[in-house]
């Protein structure tokens, strides 16, 4: 069974995602001196949070079709 | 995403004048396809504003990553087709470059590379979408992921093959360094690929006819400026 052209693109994208995330911490000691990847850690996570409030929120009240009475 | 910022002096003269003559070459070849059929006012306004957007959109740099700023890229080659696409990213390397982001000796290859997101981006979405069928978002955000996977590669390749003066670092250094970067780099290119399908996404709910190319339809006759 193959995987489909959808499959193929959202498995890219994951695995772009991990790879990079993987090649970033390991890119060397003078980040971790300088603080910088605790810092986009910080900045990752309140970004990553606000969209998933931002999409939680769109999800609930902006979905609903027109004849829903949104 | 994939962008070189190293300043004037980075790459000897050769390496600016091969990657200089390079540009040269296919910014020839987008004029000559370009040339071949007259472009309509309609389009010529796409590709203007694609160019303005896209120039503004590379001045904001992200503070995360050690520094990043998303291209638009894709986006520029699925709406303005790969022709005045690639005029379009150009002009945003020449006039980034006259703001300092990137030096003057850069924009030859930094033209090359953005040529090939736009080239690649919008031949991957038009496969994408007419051959597979998939949605919108999809098709954007593979589109997005390949052009930006390619450049990734292709900046490295530039880097390693013209190597950079005075660098204190030897070759195999630079090139692993850089191989990093890219891998980074492929990730950041899968945010611009969201944000790409979304884009792509809300220009086909609200006006599906500046898809028509890259969707394999005809582009609308009778715009308000040819009727005019």
């Amino acid at each position: 069974m193959g995987l489909g052209p959808r499959a193929v693109i959202y498995l890219a994208a994951g695995a772009a995602i991990v790879a990079g995330a993987v090649a970033y911490l390991a890119m060397g000691e003078e980040h971790e001196e300088e603080g910088l990847i605790a810092g986009d850690l910080v900045k990752v996570a309140v970004v990553g949070g606000a969209l998933a409030v931002a999409a939680l929120v769109s999800f609930a009240y902006l979905a609903k079709k027109p004849g829903d009475g949104a | 995403m994939a962008h070189i910022h190293l300043e004037d002096g980075a790459f000897s003269p050769f390496w600016v004048i091969v990657w200089s003559l390079a540009a040269a070459g296919l910014v020839a070849l987008a004029l000559f396809l370009v040339g071949r059929r007259e472009a309509s006012p309609r389009k010529l306004a796409i590709a203007a504003m694609c160019t303005s957007v896209g120039f503004a959109v590379f001045q904001v740099s992200i503070p995360v990553f050690g520094g990043i700023h998303l291209n638009l890229t894709p986006i520029i080659g699925i709406l303005a087709g790969p022709g005045l696409g690639s005029l379009a990213v150009l002009l945003i390397n020449f006039f980034s470059a006259a703001v300092g982001h990137g030096g003057w000796g850069m924009i030859g290859a930094n033209t090359v590379v953005n040529i090939t997101e736009v080239v690649v981006a919008y031949y991957v979405y038009r496969l994408v979408r007419n051959r597979f069928r998939l949605d919108r978002f999809t098709s954007g955000l593979g589109a997005a992921i390949a052009a930006l996977s390619v450049s990734a590669i292709a900046i490295v390749a530039i880097v390693a093959v013209s190597g950079i003066q005075d660098s204190e670092q030897t070759k195999e250094e630079i090139l692993a360094n850089m191989a990093i970067i890219a891998v980074v780099n492929v990730a950041v290119g899968v945010i611009e690929g969201v944000v790409t399908g979304y884009i792509v996404r809300f220009i086909g709910k609200v006006r599906p006819d500046l898809l028509g190319e890259a969707e394999g339809g005809p582009e609308p006759e009778g715009t308000p400026a040819e009727g005019a």
